[in-house]
C-alpha cells in the first residue's frame, strides 16, 4: 500500500498499454463527450457557472474576440472560486460544453476544426487560438473513435483517430515556445499521452509542469489520477498514491482535500463499490471532505460526503451531513441513493 | 315649372349638395383617420428602443431618423389614400381600401430592406454583419433595434455611412425602385442546403466554417425560418461564403437581404384554417387574407419515365392590392409552397424520349384566384 511512488509508476507503466482498448465513455473527465451545460458541471453557482457559460456561448456563437478577452481574464487567476475551482478549469469546461457533443456527427466537428483552424492562422501569436484548435482536432479524433472499445472499432476509424491525436501533438509542439506558460497545453498533453499510451512518467511530468505553470490549474493532477484507474491500465494503489500526491501539492495547505476530490470524482471507475475495490483510505478521504468544505462550501460536495459516508457506512458521519443537507438534497449528487442512505442512516 | 315646382327643386338641389358635403366631408374623415391609423402604426413599428446596451449617440440619430420619416409618412399616406380613391373610383369600400393601404405599406416596409443605398452603405454593412456574435444578441423584435444591433458593433468610421445610407433608403418610400436586384435564382437558404449536404455527405474542407451553433443545427436537421439566432447565423454564413468567392458586398447582399426580409407571411397572425392538416395545394388562408392573386410559374422535373419528379417556382405575376408602383416583394413567396404541392396534381406525365434520353423539364403555370 505504501510502496514508493516511483516502483509504482513503473508498475504501472507497463499495465498503461491497456488503456487504447478502454472506452474513453468510462474513464475520461475532459474527452468524454457529455455536454449538457450546467447539469454536467459539479457546481453551478455564481461565478463559475458564468464564466462557463460566458466561454460556452462565446464559443457556440464564434466569437473568438470575446473568448480571448475572458481567457486573459481567467488564464493566470489563481483564485479558486465557489465550489474549489480555478476560473480557468471553469473557463475549459465551458469550451467542453461545444466540444464535448455527444450527439454530433463528423461534420460537425469537421466545422469545429475548421472555424479553429482559421482563427489559430488568422492569430499566430494567440496561445488561445493554437489551443483551441489543437482541442478541436481531439475532439476530432474521438469523433472518429466513438466510445466503444477499441476492439470494436473499425481500423479505418481508428487510423483516422490516430492520424488526429498525430496533429493534435504537431500542434503542440509546433507552438510550444507560445504555449510555454499555459498549464492548458500540459492538461492537453496529457489526454493525447493517455490516449497514444504514453510513458507514466512522462504524464506525471507534465502534470507537475501544469501546476507549475499555474498553481491553481490542478487538471492535471485529475487527468494523471484517471491515467493511473486500473480501468486505464493503472492500480489501486497507485491511484491512492497520486490521489495522495495530488492532496500534497496541488492545493498547499487544503489538508487532504484533494484526495477526497479525486476519490469521489472516480468512485463509479473502480470495478463494484469504491470502498472494496480500492485502496481509499476513508478516515483520510472523510477528512479531505471537511477540508474541502471548510474552504469551499458548496452543495455539491457536502451531499457527495453524506453520499460517500453512506457508501463507506459510516453512520455517525452520515447522520451529520445528512442532518446539514435537511430535506432538499442535491439529485444531481445522489443519484437514487438519497432515500435508501437516509433511512440506512436513520436506522438504530 | 311653376313657383312651387321651381322651389321644391331648389329644395332637392340644395339637400342633394348638403348631403354630398356631409359624404365628403364623412369621407375626409375616415381617410383622416385611416390615415392617423396607419401612420401611428409605423411609428410603433419604427418605434427605438429603450435598451440600456446601446450608446446615447447612436440612439439619438436613429430617433432622429425616425421622426423625420414620421413627419414624411404624414404626407404620403394620405396621398397613398387619394391615390388608391382615384384608381377604384366611387364606391370604394371602406374595407376594400384599407387592406390596399395596410398591403402597400408592408411592402414599402420590405422593400426598405431590400434596397441598396449605395456601395459604401453595403461594404460597411456587411463588415457590420459578419462581426463574430452578431446573432449572440437579445433578440429585438423591432427593425430599429436590429439597426442599432448592428451600427454599434462598426468601426467608428463606419457608422456615418450607415445613418446616412438609412437616410437615403428612408427617404425613397413612395417612390418606385427602379434599382432594385431581382431576388436570386437559389435562395440563400437553398444554397446553404446545397451546401449543408455537400459538407454533410464527404469529407470536404468549408470554404467558410460555420459557428458551433450552426454546425450543430445543419447537421441535426435543425434549421428552421423561426427567427432564431441559428437562422441568423445561417444567413450570415450564407452571407460570408457569397464575399469569400468573390461577390462584391452589394450583390453578396442581395441574397442576404431576400433571405432577412420581412414578408407578408412575417406580418400574418395565426389564421383560422392555417392548420397543419389543411391540403397544402389550396389558396394558403394567408394569401387569402393579404388578398392575393395571380400567377405562378414551376419547372417541373421529370423521372427517367417521364413522371412527376419535383418543381421549383420560376416566375411569378401576382396582383396585390395597394401594391402597383413596385414589385410586391412582401407577397411574392406567398403562393409558392401551395404551387409546387399543386404541381403533381395539374402536370400530366409525358411520354420519355425514344432514344432514352431523359424527358425535358416542363412549365407549369399556376392560376391563383380568390373565390
Amino acid at each position: 500500500m505504501n510502496r514508493p511512488l516511483s516502483t509504482r509508476l513503473r508498475r504501472a507503466a507497463a499495465g498503461l498499454l491497456l488503456a487504447a482498448l478502454i472506452p474513453p465513455a468510462l474513464a475520461t473527465i475532459t474527452t468524454a463527450s457529455a455536454p449538457a451545460p450546467s447539469a454536467s458541471s459539479p457546481l453551478v453557482d455564481g461565478v463559475s457557472s458564468r464564466i462557463a457559460d460566458d466561454a460556452a456561448m462565446a464559443f457556440w456563437y464564434g466569437d473568438f474576440d470575446r473568448l480571448e478577452a475572458l481567457y486573459r481574464s481567467v488564464r493566470q487567476s489563481t483564485e479558486l472560486v465557489d465550489g474549489g475551482t480555478s476560473r480557468l478549469q471553469w473557463f475549459r469546461k465551458g469550451l467542453w460544453r461545444v466540444y464535448g457533443r455527444d450527439d454530433a456527427t463528423d461534420p460537425y466537428f469537421a466545422q469545429l476544426e475548421a472555424l479553429t483552424h482559421a482563427w489559430a492562422s488568422k492569430r499566430p501569436n494567440s496561445a488561445l487560438a493554437q489551443l483551441l484548435y489543437a482541442r478541436a482536432l481531439h475532439a476530432r479524433a474521438w469523433s472518429f473513435r466513438g466510445g466503444d472499445y477499441a476492439d470494436h472499432v473499425l481500423p479505418a476509424a481508428m487510423k483516422e483517430f490516430h492520424r488526429y491525436i498525430a496533429l493534435e501533438k504537431e500542434q503542440l509542439d509546433r507552438n510550444a515556445s507560445l504555449l510555454k506558460n499555459e498549464s492548458t497545453a500540459d492538461i492537453y498533453l496529457l489526454m493525447i499521452g493517455r490516449t497514444a499510451v504514453a510513458p507514466f512518467d512522462q504524464m506525471h511530468a507534465l502534470a507537475l509542469d501544469a501546476l507549475a505553470r499555474n498553481p491553481a490549474d490542478d487538471s492535471g493532477f485529475q487527468e494523471l489520477a484517471t491515467a493511473s484507474l486500473p480501468k486505464w491500465g493503472g492500480s489501486a494503489d497507485l491511484f491512492d498514491a497520486v490521489a495522495r500526491e495530488a492532496a500534497r501539492r496541488a492545493r498547499p495547505g487544503s489538508g487532504m482535500a484533494m484526495y477526497a476530490f479525486l476519490y469521489d470524482d472516480v468512485s463509479g471507475d473502480f470495478p463494484g463499490d469504491l470502498f472494496e475495490t480500492s485502496d481509499v483510505d476513508w478516515p483520510t478521504m472523510r477528512q479531505g471532505f471537511r477540508d474541502w468544505l471548510a474552504r469551499w462550501p458548496n452543495r455539491y460536495m457536502l451531499n457527495r460526503f453524506a453520499r460517500d459516508a453512506c457508501h463507506a457506512q459510516d453512520k455517525p458521519t452520515t447522520l451529520e451531513v445528512l442532518n446539514q443537507i435537511g430535506d432538499q438534497p442535491l439529485e444531481r449528487a445522489w443519484g437514487n441513493q438519497f432515500e435508501s442512505c437516509r433511512r440506512w442512516a436513520r436506522e438504530p | 315649372m311653376n313657383n312651387r315646382s321651381r322651389a321644391v327643386a331648389v329644395l332637392l338641389a340644395g339637400l342633394a349638395i348638403a348631403a354630398s358635403c356631409l359624404a365628403e366631408g364623412a369621407t375626409a374623415a375616415a381617410d383622416r383617420q385611416m390615415a392617423d391609423g396607419s401612420v401611428a402604426w409605423m411609428a410603433r413599428v419604427l418605434q427605438v428602443p429603450t435598451t440600456p446596451d446601446i450608446d446615447p449617440p447612436l440612439r439619438d440619430a436613429m430617433a432622429g431618423l425616425v421622426r423625420e420619416h414620421v413627419e414624411r409618412l404624414r404626407t404620403l399616406v394620405p396621398a397613398w389614400i387619394a391615390e388608391e380613391r382615384a384608381r377604384q373610383g366611387v364606391g370604394l369600400k371602406p374595407g376594400t381600401l384599407d387592406r390596399a393601404i395596410h398591403n402597400r405599406v408592408v411592402n414599402e416596409l420590405a422593400l426598405w430592406r431590400l434596397e441598396s443605398p449605395g456601395a459604401d452603405y453595403d461594404a460597411a454593412l456587411a463588415r457590420a454583419l459578419l462581426r463574430p456574435g452578431i446573432c449572440d444578441r437579445p433578440p429585438r423584435d423591432n427593425y430599429m433595434g436590429t439597426l442599432m444591433t448592428w451600427f454599434q458593433a462598426v468601426p467608428a468610421a463606419d457608422r456615418p455611412v450607415l445613418l446616412a445610407g438609412e437616410r437615403t433608403l428612408l427617404a425613397h418610400w413612395g417612390t418606385h425602385r427602379d434599382a432594385l436586384a431581382p431576388p436570386p435564382e437559389r435562395s440563400l437558404s437553398e444554397e446553404a442546403a446545397d451546401e449543408i449536404a455537400r459538407l454533410r455527405s464527404g469529407r470536404t474542407v468549408p470554404d467558410v466554417a460555420m459557428p458551433p451553433l450552426l454546425a450543430d443545427a445543419a447537421f441535426k436537421g435543425q434549421l428552421a425560418h423561426d427567427g432564431s439566432d441559428v437562422e441568423c447565423a445561417l444567413q450570415q454564413w450564407g452571407l460570408a461564403r457569397a464575399l469569400h468567392r468573390g461577390d462584391p458586398p452589394t450583390a453578396a447582399l442581395v441574397s442576404w437581404r431576400y433571405a432577412t426580409m420581412k414578408t407578408a407571411e412575417d406580418w400574418s397572425q395565426r389564421l383560422p384554417g392555417a392548420d397543419k392538416n389543411a391540403d397544402p395545394a389550396a389558396y394558403p388562408p394567408v394569401a387569402s387574407m393579404w388578398e392575393v392573386t395571380g400567377w405562378v410559374e414551376v419547372r417541373v422535373t421529370l423521372d427517367a419515365g417521364g413522371r412527376f419528379a419535383s418543381a421549383r417556382v420560376t416566375g411569378r405575376q401576382l396582383v396585390v392590392p395597394g401594391v402597383t408602383d413596385n414589385p410586391p416583394v412582401a407577397f411574392e413567396t406567398l403562393l409558392d409552397a401551395a404551387s409546387i404541392a399543386g404541381a403533381p396534381r395539374q402536370f400530366k406525365p409525358v411520354v420519355p424520349p425514344a432514344d432514352g434520353s431523359a424527358p425535358k423539364p416542363v412549365a407549369l403555370r399556376l392560376n391563383w384566384k380568390l373565390q
